[in-house]
């Protein structure tokens, strides 16, 4: 019984720091810009399995990978900033809808290009346990808890010791005093998009080293996010964390000891509690 | 008129009807989106929870499908408008989100509650509407469409004309007043909260109707395709592409959308045909964010 507490507790935690890692991306986002990114389940995903075919291709470890698909992207997220969202994003419920539809879009081109099938990657090396007594860790799921809680704790120094940071506060702050103190808010806003939808596929490529890909998980992720964000209150960075490990935690408890079927169930009920709490 | 004309080809009435559906869909949803500015991302909900306790009572109590939609509609539309109370409580993006959460919550209850509701293996041999006897002609609804094809064309058109008598009451007026300026209008003295509560309760009425006919249409259901978020898009990109502001634009726009789904995006590319739904959702907002009905009367003007 403590053995498999303790199961759920580890397994909890890999999922929250994932689970965080999205929210982070999202956060950033809506704080920064004020927009609802309703796509950043579907583009997490879309990270997943670029590291996958990374993998299958050329077979390439996901965790050399991970730089390589954070990186491309922070392309994509710049091209879709630069050729979609700036455009609409005027009005809030615009781009509420512009974004859905991105992730439908986006949904049915993964379906097209990778089948429904559910993909993951599997490496004897990480699949290797490390620790004491009852406390066993695979891992790659060691690796992927530290990961995640390192490039929270980086992003962490990049807005708070840093010169662009100093500058994306701003603008979250005030967006037309930081414009009239000559920050060039639509440089903020690309990086900012940049940064978040990078995370997200960090988080895709995370998650497709533990667990299994397929394009219809992308909505399910996009609300994991706002679940973990709306918990935390928009840019706190150290609610982001807690929220997104009690989270996880949470799930992995219901998963274990209710029904595995019902384990995301508990993630909807606290959002909506959430919500309605927090912003009526 | 349109099943004499193609000679009561099973296929072609079978895609009108799915079309009707939808546009039935988009018109209930636009009286809460459209007339009254609240988008919700949810209406699965209701349309998967009127689609489920008809098929429940029909299938567990043995009840005739007459009745069982009229109970299928009372819980899934207006018990589960309720939720109303809860969700106004917040504006504009977050009310969509918690509507969005809304639908899986229910989708989960469903896969959970094995006990009654069979849980992702589905319902199967769900009865369809009674036949009708007028003298010695009788009118099957499951051997032939032609008879479904009445019924949600009906359907659709019933729902066409309460968004309109809806739209010329006063409550119509409040619903745009809300929409333009939520405050502005609290502050003119409308019940802000009655009003929307009411835009919902027949938004949802006419969802959960929708779902109960077409569980009885179709014959089986099952949680992930009851509560597909298809059931919350497609009305979406429908009021989008035909016009929201204008009360015969959903309907067009479902038609529409669906036809060229059918005919044109699935010959197109079979998996993953809404690469095409989600493109045109996405262009409709950048070059016609008030539908093409708009468009073709900004086009007349010009020629006149």
């Amino acid at each position: 019984m403590l053995g498999l507490m303790l199961r759920a507790m580890i397994s909890g935690l890999t999922l929250g720091g994932i689970y965080a890692l999205i929210a982070l991306g999202l956060s950033l986002i809506f704080g920064v810009m004020d927009i609802i990114n309703l796509a950043h389940g579907q583009l997490t995903v879309l990270g997943g399995y670029i590291a996958y075919w990374a993998f299958k291709l050329v077979y390439i470890n996901p965790m050399i990978s991970l730089p390589m698909v954070g990186a491309s992207m922070a392309c994509i997220g710049a091209a879709l900033y630069i050729l979609l969202i700036k455009r609409i994003r005027e009005e809030v419920l615009t781009t509420l809808i512009v974004t859905y539809g991105f992730g439908i879009f986006l949904t049915d081109l993964m379906l097209f290009m990778w089948t429904a099938d559910y993909r993951t990657i599997r490496l004897d090396l990480m699949e290797q346990p490390i620790g004491i007594g009852l406390l066993k860790v695979s891992i790659g799921e060691s690796l992927s808890l530290i990961l995640s809680l390192l490039l929270i704790i980086a992003l962490y120094f990049l807005l708070t010791k840093t010169m662009i940071g100093k500058a994306i506060r701003a603008t979250s702050q005030n967006r037309q005093a930081a414009a009239l103190m000559g920050i060039n808010t639509t440089k903020v806003d690309l990086i900012c998009f940049c940064i978040g939808i990078a995370l997200g596929g960090v988080a895709g490529t995370l998650f497709c080293t533990l667990y299994y890909l397929f394009p219809g998980l992308g909505g399910l992720l996009t609300t994991m996010g706002f679940v973990v964000t709306v918990l935390a209150g928009i840019g706190n960075i150290h609610g982001i964390i807690i929220g997104g490990v009690i989270l996880g935690i949470a799930e992995m408890f219901t998963s274990v000891f209710i029904a595995a079927e019902i384990q995301h169930l508990v993630s909807f009920l606290v959002f909506m509690f959430a919500l309605i709490v927090k912003h009526r | 008129m349109l099943p004499i004309l193609v000679k009561f080809n099973p296929f072609i009435l079978h895609v009108m009807i799915y079309a009707f559906i939808v546009a039935t869909l988009a018109l209930s949803w636009n009286i809460l989106g459209g007339h009254c500015g609240q988008i919700s991302f949810g209406h699965a909900a209701f349309f998967g929870t009127g689609a489920y306790i008809s098929a429940l009572i029909a299938l567990k109590w043995g009840w005739s499908p007459a009745l069982s939609i009229l109970m299928g509609t009372l819980i899934g539309g207006i018990s589960l408008s309720a939720i109303g109370v809860v969700c106004f409580r917040l504006r504009g993006p977050y009310f969509a989100l918690a509507m969005l959460a809304f639908g899986d919550i229910l989708k989960y209850l469903i896969i959970y509650l094995k006990k009654w509701t069979e849980g992702p293996l589905g319902l199967y041999g769900i009865p369809s509407l009674p036949p009708i006897k007028i003298f010695s002609f009788t009118i099957d609804f499951y051997y032939q469409r032609t008879p479904n094809y009445y019924v949600f064309m009906i359907l659709m058109l019933i729902t066409l004309m309460v968004s309109y008598k809806i739209k010329r009451s006063k409550y119509g007026l409040a619903f745009s007043a809300i929409r333009d300026d939520e405050d502005a209008a609290e502050v003119r003295g409308i019940d802000t909260f009655q009003c929307k509560m009411l835009a919902l309760l027949i938004s949802a009425f006419f969802t959960a109707l929708t779902g109960a006919l077409y569980a009885h249409y179709i014959h089986y259901l099952e949680p992930e395709h009851a509560y597909s978020h298809s059931w919350s898009i497609l009305p979406i990109i429908a009021s989008l592409f035909g016009g929201m502001r204008y009360i015969i634009g959903p309907c067009i726009g479902g038609i529409l959308i669906n036809l060229v789904d059918i005919f044109v995006f699935r010959m197109l590319l079979v998996r993953g045909h809404k690469i095409f739904l989600g493109l045109l959702l996405i262009l409709v907002i950048l070059f016609m964010p008030h539908g093409f009905l708009k468009q073709i009367e900004r086009g007349m003007r010009r020629k006149i």
